[in-house]
């Protein structure tokens, strides 16, 4: 096995292609030049290894210097970043190259090129992490604007994409105030009601639950202003709720678990007792109890975990 | 993560690793097992370790430029140019060839942040001596690449910055002992405003919450030098709400039962096929049909293993990065208070206050992880299930992959390894009781599934075979698991470096520039 690393190791160091492109490279960089060739040998050298960050930083202080039309450049780009869209220096290069004004005129385009991209893809990290970057880095209300339906269309293929999720909180909270968002109450009332709706529809998506308590954490909302709408999914389907409950009566604030729906929902029961451990030691049964519920039977995965708040929330109370 | 630049993109293959970043993996995965000595000659660990940087430079370029002096180790020799000076010397052709390091400060020549990381505790393992490590290299590496916001960029010049290389650096910073290279306050801050609205970290300010860049920031606040320990503290509500991210990304464990034909034949056609052969009562026909059902019976399993971010599917590497996260905050190396149980914790902070007067040995043995074993006491990890998960990951071949069914690599084969070291499954099944359980199980098999890994397998192994031969073949089991419990153990490993408690030791004594001096 040694040997074989060994082997490995120095077949893949002088196998002859990369030795040959990258022979020549280190000529080049050895000689200073700085021309159209070496774009030629640097992409060439970027296709075999799109890792090669020498080569990349080279072809970039390159570009520079000879004064290469960007937007040009950045049309490979699109090539290469669908092949290698889980590599970082095919993103980094392009955000060098918007830095040094390609596409300064229509950014736009780059939030079109990224949903592409993101239609492929619907979850990569490098992809989403760039939507974020262009968007604070030009930072223009018409680029923001597009954003929420964008979000919103993601969601209807997936609920439970949890880089939409994240997006969205990036775009509402993350980033100064959209244009129409400046009543933050308003604003997080819609985000609230947004989120009990797609829980309604999903009720066992942790994206959403997240989101919601990320929005309630962030604008310092009790989450006991949502006991109502939670109490339906902590019980099992058809349970005693239900007989004094009216289906027929459509409640628009507290959106109810959409038919078979896997009920209870642990992320419903762990909210409920957050927020009986909030109110109080008067409470503290009552979370407990719940806390149990979730360590013996409906989250036992997490069992060590639940009986972890249980003592911890008894340390807190006796100290 | 690291290997990020490369696993997960699966055309770069391990080309995009970098040398050290495969050694690292490689090596790292046998140190774990404590296969290193028995399994690599010793000539053959002299022939990897390489020829570091010269610290006295022959060829005296340190203090002729004015540009500071920097070194550090590049992804192997491939992208080695040489700026304004002779080609390497045949030596360090032949003795860097693996590693890469490089004496070089030149434009397209950089060392990685990264590279060096892994290139370190490769050499730890191998137990290099360090001798002549050129320890103010890293340090001007560190300062050279430090960015306004707190971030590192990858390599000096245009590289991408991000949370990896805040951790690479304290890591590096951690081992030599040597804090000069950072600012750390302003790393600090960089590394607490990636924390997401979900409660774990993104790779920059803003991103979304991701398994291996909450490593990264759940580590460096834990590296943090004592006189930064109030910074470098998350607050009661940050802890838990990262602790309750990194649990929820733990798949819950189920079980689906499917059969080897799509159409799955019901009962009566099953039956009707089988009688075409036979002339059985319809006792012995029922018996028959159910046999005949078992047999095409697939049983699949899922969960026990962790996802890199809500809603994703469970992947073995992030068992480790995971994993090793929560177990950092849960000793409360990062504050937050309320770790492990009432005395552990005031132990803890005895110890964090040791720290914070700086001193040497305290830091040490807290980086060694010593206080850090796998006493399950207060870790919230479910670990048979956990440990489940990755025999599943196993390759019949040998090694490990991300998920079950899909292609080992060295990547993910180290990280379950880590985490298999963090998390002992410490529930053995009977017969082959665990002699004190109190102690949770060092050793246990990874090889046969149906050992400590494998309650569920015992049920379809004795499925139809008379007594007396499931009587042999227990006892046969038995002393096989004795064997291999013998033959497979598991070191203690220090989720801080990410490298074996002995590694981690070795490290911490030798990378500084203390031992040098000696």
């Amino acid at each position: 096995m040694n040997q074989a690393l060994t082997q490995l190791l120095r077949s893949f160091i002088l196998k002859p292609a990369n030795k040959d492109a990258t022979d020549y490279f280190r000529g080049v960089v050895k000689a200073g030049e700085m021309s159209e060739r070496v774009l030629t040998l640097t992409e060439s050298v970027i296709r075999m290894n799109p890792a090669h960050y020498s080569a990349w930083q080279y072809r970039y202080r390159t570009l520079l210097a000879i004064n290469a039309p960007l937007d040009e450049e950045l049309e490979l780009m699109d090539e290469l970043a669908e092949k290698f869209l889980k590599n970082y220096q095919v993103w980094h290069h392009r955000r060098l190259l918007l830095q040094r004004g390609a596409l300064a005129k229509t950014p736009a385009a780059e939030l079109a090129f990224i949903a592409r991209g993101l239609s492929y893809d619907a979850k990569n990290y490098h992809t989403w992490a760039y939507r974020q970057w262009i968007l604070a880095y030009f930072n223009q209300d018409a680029l923001w604007e597009g954003e929420m339906r964008y979000i919103e269309n993601m969601l209807e293929d997936d609920v439970r994409n949890n880089s939409a999720w994240h997006h969205r909180f990036f775009v509402v909270f993350s980033n100064g105030v959209r244009k129409g968002d400046e009543d933050r109450e308003d604003t997080i009332r819609r985000e609230v009601s947004f989120t009990k709706e797609k829980i309604a529809l999903a009720p066992n998506n942790a994206s959403a639950w997240n989101y919601l308590r990320g929005v309630l954490e962030h604008s310092d909302t009790p989450f006991a202003s949502l006991r109502e709408f939670v109490l339906p999914y902590t019980v099992p389907a058809h349970s005693s709720l239900d007989d004094v409950r009216d289906d027929s009566v459509v409640d628009l604030e507290n959106p109810r678990p959409s038919p078979g729906a896997d009920l209870p929902c642990p992320a419903a029961i762990e909210f409920l007792a957050d927020i009986h451990e909030a109110v109080g030691d008067l409470q503290l049964i009552s979370f407990r109890q719940l806390w149990k519920s979730l360590a013996d039977e409906h989250d036992t995965i997490r069992k060590r975990y639940w009986e972890h708040r249980i003592s911890e929330a008894q340390a807190s109370r006796d100290s | 993560m690291f290997g990020w630049i490369a696993c997960n993109d699966g055309r770069g293959g391990f080309v995009a690793i970098g040398i050290p970043g495969m050694c690292f993996y490689c090596l790292g995965a046998l140190d774990i097992l404590g296969l290193l000595e028995t399994k690599v000659k010793e000539a053959d660990r002299e022939a990897w370790r390489v020829e570091e940087v010269p610290d006295s430079n022959p060829n005296g370029s340190r203090d002729d430029e004015d540009r500071r002096w920097i070194g550090g180790f590049r992804p192997g020799p491939f992208m080695h140019v040489e700026f304004g000076r002779d080609e390497a010397t045949p030596k360090t052709r032949t003795a860097g060839a693996l590693m890469g390091s490089t004496s070089t400060h030149g434009e397209a020549d950089p060392p990685h942040l990264i590279m060096t990381y892994t290139a370190l505790l490769a050499l730890a393992i191998l137990r290099d001596d360090f001798g002549n490590l050129d320890r103010e290299g890293l340090v001007n590496l560190l300062r050279t690449t430090q960015r306004p916001d707190g971030s590192f960029t990858s390599f000096p010049g245009q590289g991408e910055s991000d949370i990896r290389m805040v951790y690479t650096a304290f890591a590096i910073s951690a081992m030599l002992d040597d804090w000069r290279g950072i600012d750390v306050p302003l790393a600090v801050d960089f590394t607490k405003r990636c924390m997401s609205h979900e409660g774990g970290f993104g790779q920059v300010p803003g991103n979304e919450a991701q398994g291996g860049s909450t490593y990264c920031a759940v580590a460096t606040l834990a590296l943090a030098p004592g006189q930064y320990r109030t910074e470098a503290t998350l607050s009661v509500q940050e802890r838990r709400r990262a602790e309750r991210w990194l649990v929820q990304q733990q798949k819950p464990h189920q079980v689906f039962i499917r059969y080897e034909s799509d159409d799955s034949e019901n009962d009566d056609e099953l039956a009707g096929s089988l009688k075409a052969n036979q002339s059985w009562g319809r006792e012995k026909l029922d018996q028959e049909v159910e046999k005949e059902r078992k047999r095409k019976e697939i049983v699949e399993e899922e969960g026990g293993g962790f996802s890199g971010r809500t809603e994703k599917v469970e992947d073995a590497c992030y068992s480790f990065w995971c994993g090793a996260a929560l177990r950092i905050l849960r000793t409360g190396l990062v504050g937050g208070a309320g770790g492990l149980s009432s005395q552990a914790q005031s132990h803890s902070r005895s110890h964090l206050l040791a720290n914070s007067s700086a001193s040497g040995k305290e830091v040490k043995q807290h980086l060694q992880g010593e206080e850090m074993g796998d006493d399950d006491e207060g870790d919230l990890v479910d670990r048979l299930t956990h440990a489940r998960f990755l025999s599943r990951c196993q390759f019949r071949l040998g090694g490990l992959a991300k998920a079950p069914g899909a292609h080992p690599d060295p990547y993910h084969t180290y990280l379950a390894l880590a985490a298999l070291a963090l998390y002992p499954p410490s529930q053995l099944p009977p017969p082959h009781q665990n002699p004190n359980p109190n102690q949770p199980a060092a050793t246990f098999s990874i090889t046969d599934p149906s050992g400590a890994l494998g309650v569920y397998k015992e049920r379809k192994d004795n499925d139809g075979i008379e007594p007396s031969d499931a009587e042999l073949l227990d006892e046969m089991k038995v002393e096989k698991r004795r064997k291999e419990r013998e033959s497979w153990k598991i070191a203690q490993l220090d989720p801080l470096i990410n490298a074996t408690v002995e590694t981690s030791r070795w490290a911490r004594e030798r990378i500084p520039r203390s031992w040098k001096q000696r």
